[in-house]
């Protein structure tokens, strides 16, 4: 299967600048993607910037993991180094960044 | 060449497609599809052969799904289906209709987008939230949608719209301005002198018979209408129904002369659901209880959506059971698919892929 969706700010940009990250992504959103892995290595600033990195490399995911607000689905929770975080959380270098299915969408 | 049917379920489990031969005796099941997404609406585009369905899936948001091997693969967008940011996000797609080489999708929070190229990518119709009445607009028990989409069969620039609870709405210029059309609609909702307001009404299904595009059917909360002059006037056909209004009568489905509302058997008179054709002339259904599938429906309860191309009918219901009778015999060959408790849609795509389709709102 394959998906499409918005495609906005410029992904991975200058990337070889931005701390590198090991993202996670939930179980459910592997179907959706072809090619898609559970465990994804990819440089970004920001938990924002790791979803425009997801999105550059598997097209609407973006809108998978984000509303429209924009924010963070309602039934996602997105955690760094094991705190909940936000699109605007910081990323430090090596940081792990959790991508979960919440259990009350379930 | 011998008749192929399909029916495309949209269930809160995901797609199904059962096919059969013209004689229905037996039915082959597949899937869930559609990653057992929750899905409101699977119709088959006529033009191109096409499934679509359209869902929202409560941890990924709305989205639809397209297969254009009838099934065997999928691939799903949401490219564009989106208010701008601030806006409160969509939370499902809920109606899909094809429309002179478009894709029309009415979603929840109410709204209307436009696909040109396949559902691939989509564009809103923002006429429609610019109307008035908007900031009036009250959600229904299942929340504010835009549930029915009724595109003129040859003048693109015209589509009727039903939105819980705001009522029908009509363009003429394909989607810029609107008018509201919900003149002789009740709301027992509000207080006696103001149950005949300009919108406001609870619409549940809005269907144009077929090859009259003057002549609308809605199923409302509130009673039964018919309308022949494209929604300008509604008359109330209710009379003869064993039970006059309120969420029972799940579909009015206009088959040529023959309308048919499936009701809920928890609280319906009948048990089952009513059939009757609607008199020429009169406001009134000539109504008669269901009798070849009634006891299909009575042993299963809480029939959610049918789909009449010829008698005998093909009722789902909301326990999964699809009671598909054959046309020689009146016995219900019925066949279980275990779809989950909200299944939702029905379509029926012929060798000709003309498609009929009844849904649950």
């Amino acid at each position: 299967m394959t998906a499409r969706g918005n495609s906005g700010r410029s992904p991975e940009r200058c990337a070889a600048a931005l701390p590198r990250v090991r993202v996670t992504l939930p179980a459910a959103l592997l179907p959706l993607f072809p090619g898609c892995e559970r465990h994804v290595e990819l440089a970004a600033a920001s938990v924002g910037g790791a979803i425009d990195a997801l999105n550059a490399r598997w097209p609407g995911m973006r809108d998978r993991i984000c509303d429209s607000t924009p924010r963070i689905r309602r039934h996602i929770n997105v955690f760094v180094a094991g705190e909940r975080a936000t699109l605007d959380t910081r990323l430090a270098p090596g940081v792990e960044v959790l991508i979960m299915t919440a259990i009350s969408g379930g | 060449m011998a008749q192929r049917i399909l029916i495309l379920v949209g269930t809160k489990k995901g797609a199904f497609i059962l096919s059969s031969g013209p004689d229905r005796r037996s039915w082959a099941l597949r899937g869930p599809f559609c990653e057992a997404w929750p899905l409101n609406h699977v119709i088959a585009d006529p033009a191109s052969g096409t499934i679509y369905a359209g869902g929202g899936n409560e941890w990924f948001g709305p989205a639809v799904w397209q297969s254009t091997d009838l099934g065997a693969t999928w691939t799903h967008s949401s490219d564009g289906l989106a208010y701008q940011a601030g806006d409160q996000p969509i939370k499902s797609v809920w109606s899909l209709a094809p429309s002179a080489g478009g894709l029309y999708a009415g979603v929840e929070p109410a709204g209307l987008f436009r696909s040109a190229d396949g559902g691939q990518s989509w564009r809103h119709v923002a006429g429609l939230r610019e109307h008035p009445s908007r900031p009036n607009w009250q959600p229904g028990g299942g929340g504010l949608i835009l549930h029915s989409l009724v595109p003129h069969p040859t003048d693109a620039k015209r589509l009727w719209i039903g939105i819980s609870a705001a009522g029908v709405f009509h363009t003429e210029d394909g989607g810029d301005t609107w008018q509201a059309r919900n003149q002789g609609t009740r709301c027992d909702y509000l207080p006696e002198e103001q149950r005949y307001p300009e919108y406001g009404q609870c619409v549940h299904c809005l269907v144009m018979a077929p090859g009259m595009p003057d002549r609308l059917y809605q199923q409302n909360h509130c009673g039964m209408y018919r309308s022949e002059d494209g929604g300008q006037h509604w008359s109330s056909i209710e009379q003869g129904c064993l039970q006059v209004s309120g969420f029972p009568p799940r579909r009015i489905r206009a088959i040529r002369r023959r309308c048919i509302c499936c009701r809920s058997t928890a609280i319906s008179p009948a048990g089952t659901y009513l059939t009757g054709r609607p008199r020429s002339g009169g406001p009134a259904i000539a109504a008669r209880p269901g009798r070849r599938c009634a006891t299909a429906c009575r042993s299963r309860t809480h029939s959610l959506a049918c789909c009449v191309r010829r008698w005998p009918p093909i009722v789902l219901s909301r326990r999964g059971y699809i009671s598909a009778p054959t046309r020689a015999r009146c016995s219900p060959a019925t066949t279980r698919a275990t779809v989950g408790p909200a299944s939702l849609s029905i379509c029926l795509p012929s060798t000709r892929w003309r498609h009929w389709s009844s849904r649950h709102r």
